[in-house]
């Protein structure tokens, strides 16, 4: 739980640094990180909880409406928590990381299409055009997981 | 098992609508900054502050050197305004960073690192070299959030001049993405073609947005049974790489 709460307040930070840098793509650092902690088994209230204040944090340094991200964060842990969706293969993983990416997408523009226009072309611009940093990204975190997972065994992430 | 999902379904409804609800009233009504989201909201701008400096070294020098070449100027303006028995321009003119782009995608708003304590107030208008970018809609003691021109709709419709000669009125009442136009509409017809004539803001709402460039006409269309005209103005300002802007004050 410690490391996954590093790993999210570092996404979190990295996702605001990396859109100073390479402003045309969109990362979706946060999202990563919580695919990969939800294999946990372990996941319990505090994961939500924890969740929660991500994305509040994230809403206080990056938007205006406060409570749109903390919902986001939540609902994706909650989904990805399901047995049917949980895998380790890495190939159903980033099929699953399309899935968040789909899911966080479809409520951000329904939280916020009352007061920001999108057209098709928006959105692909979002989804696609970091796409291999966003995956490489998750690739680190699974690995960066994995080591951590063998090292301490049976100990929770 | 069924009952559960259910649950779980109107939990997701109803949460959902009541964030929806909420986070509606934080974007759109007129409210200032919580003191935690200051809090987070000037630390965010400080760190970032730092990494802009130290990864454009350059630009940084080269803002410096348009903030005292704008202030030069706009003696050199004074002076001769002046000279011709002009009211001179007293405009507190800031130059000010980019601190954040993450709220650009789904609000349309960028953060940059000067506020009140700068004199920038709300309404203020964010310009660069190429033209108008947007507007100041909230502020705090050193970071202040703008709102992009793009975002314009029929519901905050921006009124423009055209042509700097005759002084025909239209409002800007959208923004066309595909095409990467404003949509100029209520200009009252008449046979002069405006195509290639430039576009400013016209004021109304605050005297010192008078004059600031907006961009050039490039397409028009009779509409309304001939009554009005309909423009494409294009801009040249890059809304994707906003690196350093000019706030334009009283």
């Amino acid at each position: 739980m410690v490391i996954t709460c590093i790993f999210l307040l570092i996404s979190v930070f990295l996702e605001g640094i990396f859109l100073n840098i390479f402003k045309d793509i969109t990362p979706f650092f946060v999202l990563a990180v919580i695919l990969i902690s939800s294999l946990d088994k372990e996941n319990n209230k505090k994961y939500y909880i924890l969740l929660l204040i991500t994305g509040i944090i994230y809403d206080l340094l990056y938007t205006n409406a406060l409570f749109i991200h903390a919902y986001i964060f939540v609902l994706i842990g909650y989904l990805l928590n399901k047995k049917e969706i949980k895998s380790n293969n890495v190939f159903k993983l980033v099929g699953n990381y399309f899935f968040c990416l789909i899911i966080y997408t479809l409520l951000m523009i329904l939280f916020t299409f009352t007061y920001t226009k999108y057209t098709l072309n928006i959105i692909f611009n979002i989804l696609f055009n970091g796409i291999i940093i966003n995956l490489f990204y998750l690739l680190i975190i699974y690995i960066i997981y994995k080591l951590i997972g063998n090292r301490f065994k049976k100990k929770s992430y | 098992m069924k009952k559960k999902s259910i649950k779980n379904i109107v939990i997701f409804i109803v949460v959902f609508l009541f964030t929806s609800y909420i986070s509606l009233i934080l974007v759109v009504s007129n409210r200032n900054y919580l003191f935690i989201e200051k809090i987070f909201k000037n630390i965010n701008s400080y760190f970032n502050s730092i990494i802009i400096n130290n990864m454009y070294d350059v630009k940084k020098i080269s803002a410096n050197v348009i903030d005292t070449k704008t202030k030069l100027l706009q003696e050199e303006n004074n002076t001769l305004k002046e000279l011709v028995d002009l009211k001179t321009n007293n405009k507190n003119i800031i130059v000010s960073e980019v601190t954040n782009h993450v709220s650009k995608n789904w609000f349309n708003s960028i953060y940059i690192s000067n506020g009140t304590s700068s004199n920038i107030n709300k309404n203020d208008a964010v310009i660069n070299s190429d033209g108008v970018i947007g507007f100041v809609s909230k502020t705090t003691n050193s970071i202040s959030e703008v709102d992009l021109i793009t975002n314009v709709s029929s519901n905050n419709m921006i009124s423009v001049l055209i042509d700097d000669e005759a002084f025909i009125s239209g409002m800007i009442s959208d923004y066309d993405e595909k095409e990467k136009l404003f949509v100029v509409t209520d200009v009252m017809y008449n046979d002069m073609s405006l195509t290639n004539k430039d576009v400013f803001l016209s004021g109304f709402i605050k005297s010192s947005h008078k004059g600031l460039y907006v961009g050039k006409v490039v397409k028009e269309e009779v509409s309304n049974y001939g009554l009005n005209k309909t423009l494409w103005v294009k801009s040249n300002v890059n809304f994707d790489d906003l690196l350093y802007v000019l706030v334009i004050g009283e």
